[in-house]
């Protein structure tokens, strides 16, 4: 109910209220010039001060006080009349007074929209809007904080627009308070509902003052008055007859006999008058450079609350027309977290959500960054999430863990975790392990035990469906998601084989890549070496990926593929001729690539492995020095990439080539290369060496033995260099 | 600026005193194309010393700004009573004021002035910036070089 209301007053009102912060940034920015470049007050009397300008200023009829301490002095002779800027310390005119076009129209767009008097009420209405956002806005945010009290402490880290929206009102929520108020004050006073005190009539001197004017300086009421206290002095408009100054202060008006020096009357200001005052100050922040710096710092978050808040609202229209049905929080038996990186997570977890609610149950999905510090009704916690990189959290749920810390979920609450993820790659559902984990060490019981599922695989899918679907006395089942990703037309470009004869032939296969579904506001596919390439053999099959060796930049998409027994994905790449099209999808694989620096490189690679590494060559342009070791099968036919890799060792882009044979009269491996020189690579980790590994599952542990012994001699570990980064394997 | 012309006929009929003879004098004043917010004017009657007698017309609803039409203020004009029903909308650079109110027969040609106070907001205020004798003769006046009135011109 807040939050709709919260929401719905941003819709209707939130244009007016972002034009009012806008033009209030830009006035609030201009008083602070003001500050910065009046001049610091020398705590002169008005007598002085008045006197010193009358004399250079002949025909001076008024000097006017801004509360930023500059002088406005009007003066009018036979030949002249102006208002000019007079600096009070020597009476030199600084120029003319000239309000600049630009800010009294931010001024009419502040105040009054630029309708004349009748907008008024319509920055009134941003007023009232603020106020209601802003206490609105307090409230959910104590809610979330998770109490009153926590407004005042530190929020805890995190990421997101809904994080730094909270942050930014959080600090904005005095200021934005004030000024809503105020503002308000000021509209109400404008439109005559409240009195400001202004209307009072002045009590001008009945009688003539005839008496000839004595010297400014001596008047001694103006002697005893501060120059920093005064707002307006009006000289005798003629010193024949009316002969008294009328004079304002900060707190009241006067006349003063211009003969004698006393005071004729003097009217304080009445309350309305005083308030009046002192609200208009504090929403100008005329009286002081820090305070108008707050002001503008207020309206700077203004503008961003706005935006986020609105933005967020949108993210949730969004998600709610997916969503349908979806349950409060706090009123949710079900709660339904997703951690998804490209969207077929919640794909998913939308079938669950669907069908949970067509049961009748009360389920609240969200993501996971969205977990809430207690959900009061719910019996049972599905989260649903992905895996990035090497066991990352995916980016809708990178908050999720340190908000798991702060919250404080019902101790009999249920869990059932399911992670998605590809058993290629190491760390297979990482995340989704750490997540099951840190739910235990809470104490929360499992409904289920923890399931991986491989690629999307239907039938490890289904079988989670079924016992969740016991569990909870249902009818359970998930159908196939349609991948998301992009999908690319790729023609081949040319085809090299080698090993024809054998039983598994390799494939260095080169395409041109488009869109299959060319629109305009796709951007231009973007691939690296040791991206992948994913193809899928048929429909609703999960997709074989390939890596890549060659970049966008180049002509074309470079993969090696070795045909395998029975593999319908190979020997469908196999059987493509020149000029015959695939689809496929890029998947960006950014944790296997070169770290940045000179520091040297060692690849290692078996077979069809050497894809990635011999484009990570082709781009040494550096020269950084890279040591690459390669196994194949055999010599005369099996030797991938021989003439290229010459070429480089010739051109400097690699430095060493370390071969190995399994099926030569010496029967080597690449571990056995590793081996022989152990001296030399001792020496490169010194440097601080990076190593990329990329071949098949066994031979990546083979190569991992190797180097952990060669490690341990310098009390290191493969384990170590991994968590430095300098360890990177893509392995199939 | 295209100029607009403003009529308020008759709006002084009711607050006229009961007695003497009166008529109408038509008042109508041009202000120059100047660059700001709407003017506030105020129109009114002196005796040839300057002393304020009563108020024709005051353009600008806001009563709590009458303190910057200076003399016209301090004569005595910002009272309520004065200007009761004497009050229209303020008025913009390039625009035209006209008006009419009933006048006392008295103050014609008997040596009194027509007065105009100007102010704008963050400009200047102007006392007296047109001053012209009050006689039978229709009459018209260019205003001066620091004023908001372009042109002034009465009749009955």
């Amino acid at each position: 109910m807040l939050q709709r209301t919260h929401a719905l007053v941003s819709l209707v009102l939130g244009v007016i209220l972002i034009l009012s912060a806008a033009s209030g940034l830009v006035l609030s920015g201009n008083t602070l010039v003001a500050h910065l470049r009046a001049a610091p007050s020398q705590g002169e009397t008005v007598a002085v001060v008045a006197e010193r300008i009358a004399r250079q200023l002949p025909g001076i009829e008024r000097i006017e006080r801004a509360p930023s301490g500059e002088l406005r002095v009007t003066f009018s002779t036979a030949s002249d009349s102006e208002v000019v800027l007079v600096d009070p310390a020597s009476a030199t005119v600084l120029g003319p007074y000239q309000p600049s076009a630009v800010l009294a129209w931010v001024r009419d767009l502040h105040r009054e929209l630029l309708l004349g008097s009748a907008g008024r009420w319509l920055s009134g209405l941003s007023a009232l809007a603020l106020l209601l956002l802003t206490l609105t806005g307090s409230w959910l945010l104590a809610r979330r904080l998770g109490g009153w009290r926590q407004l005042l402490l530190p929020i805890n880290p995190g990421q997101g627009l809904t994080h730094w929206h909270s942050v930014a009102a959080r600090w904005a929520l005095p200021g934005l308070l004030m000024l809503a108020s105020s503002g308000l004050y000021l509209a109400a006073s404008s439109q005559g509902w409240l009195s400001d005190g202004q209307d009072v009539d002045l009590a001008y001197p009945e009688a003539r003052y005839a008496a000839p004017a004595v010297e400014l300086g001596s008047l001694s009421a103006l002697r005893h008055l501060e120059l920093n206290d005064l707002r307006e002095l009006e000289f005798p408009s003629d010193s024949q007859e009316s002969n008294y100054y009328s004079v304002r202060t900060a707190t009241g008006e006067g006349f003063v006999n211009a003969n004698s020096g006393q005071w004729i009357s003097y009217q304080p200001h009445g309350f309305a008058r005083r308030l009046y005052e002192s609200v208009y100050e504090l929403h100008r922040g005329a009286h002081s450079p820090l305070w108008s710096l707050i002001l503008a710092a207020t309206s700077l978050a203004c503008l961003f609350l706005g935006g986020s808040g609105l933005l967020a609202w949108w993210r949730r229209q969004r998600l709610a027309r997916l969503l349908p049905n979806n349950a409060p929080a706090a009123q949710a038996d079900t709660i339904l977290l997703v951690g998804s990186q490209g969207g077929s997570t919640w794909a998913y977890a939308r079938q669950l959500h669907s069908q949970l609610v067509a049961s009748g149950v009360r389920v609240h999905s969200a993501s996971m960054n969205q977990l809430q510090p207690s959900y009061p009704q719910a019996k049972r916690l599905l989260i649903l999430t992905a895996t990035y990189g090497d066991g990352q959290a995916p980016d809708s749920a990178r908050a999720f863990l340190p908000r798991l810390e702060h919250s404080h979920l019902n101790a009999n609450l249920q869990v059932a975790v399911l992670g998605f993820g590809d058993a290629q790659f190491q760390h297979f559902c990482g995340y989704a392990e750490q997540v099951q984990q840190q739910l235990q060490q809470r104490g929360l019981q499992a409904l289920l035990p923890l399931q991986k599922i491989d690629r999307g695989d239907l039938g490890e899918l289904n079988g989670w469906a079924q016992r969740l679907g016991q569990a909870l006395g249902l009818d359970l089942h998930f159908t196939p998601v349609r991948n998301v990703v992009a999908l690319q037309q790729l023609q081949l470009l040319s085809k090299e084989v080698y090993g024809q004869h054998s039983d598994a032939p390799a494939a260095i296969l080169r395409f041109a890549v488009r869109a299959a579904q060319p629109s305009w506001w796709r951007p231009a596919v973007r691939f690296a070496p040791g991206d992948l390439l994913g193809i899928s053999p048929g429909s609703g099959q999960a997709p074989r990926y390939y890596s890549i060796a060659s970049s966008d930049e180049d002509d074309a998409l470079e993969i090696c593929v070795r045909k395998q027994h029975q593999g319908r994905c190979s020997s469908l790449l196999h059987g493509l001729q020149v000029g015959d099209c695939v689809e496929g999808f890029i998947q960006p694989h950014p944790d296997f690539r070169p770290s940045a620096g000179q520091h040297p490189l060692i690849l290692l690679g078996a077979g069809t492995g050497l894809a990635p590494l011999i484009g990570f060559v082709r781009k040494n342009a550096t020269q950084r020095p890279l040591h690459l070791y390669w196994g194949g099968r055999n010599a005369q036919a099996d030797f991938l990439y021989e003439d290229e890799l010459g070429e480089y060792l010739a051109d400097g882009r690699l430095s060493h080539l370390g071969l190995a044979f399994s099926q030569g009269a010496d029967g080597l491996y690449v571990q056995d290369r590793l081996r022989q020189d152990a001296s030399a690579l001792q020496g490169l980790f010194a440097q601080g060496a990076q190593v990329l590994v990329c071949g098949s599952k066994g031979m990546a542990a083979g190569v991992r033995a190797v180097l952990d012994t060669l490690l341990a001699q310098r009390g290191s570990s493969v384990d170590e260099l991994r968590l430095q980064g300098r360890y990177r394997e893509d392995v199939y | 600026m295209n100029k607009t012309a403003i009529s308020l006929a008759l709006a002084g009929m009711a607050a006229l005193p009961a007695s003497g003879q009166a008529r109408e004098i038509n008042l109508s004043t041009t202000l120059k194309d100047y660059r700001g917010n709407e003017a506030y004017l105020a129109i009114y009657v002196t005796d040839a010393q300057g002393a304020y007698q009563r108020t024709l017309w005051v353009a600008g609803k806001k009563a709590k700004y009458y303190k910057h039409l200076r003399d016209w203020a301090q004569g005595g004009g910002s009272k309520p009573a004065e200007f009761d029903g004497l009050t229209g909308a303020s008025v913009g650079g390039g625009e035209t004021l006209d008006v009419a109110v009933e006048l006392e027969d008295a103050l014609i040609d008997a040596g009194y002035e027509i007065r105009i106070d100007s102010a704008v907001e963050d400009q200047r205020d102007n006392r007296g910036e047109i001053k012209l004798p009050l006689t039978q003769q229709a009459t018209t006046v260019n205003g001066g070089a620091q004023g908001y009135v372009d042109r002034f011109s009465y009749h009955f």
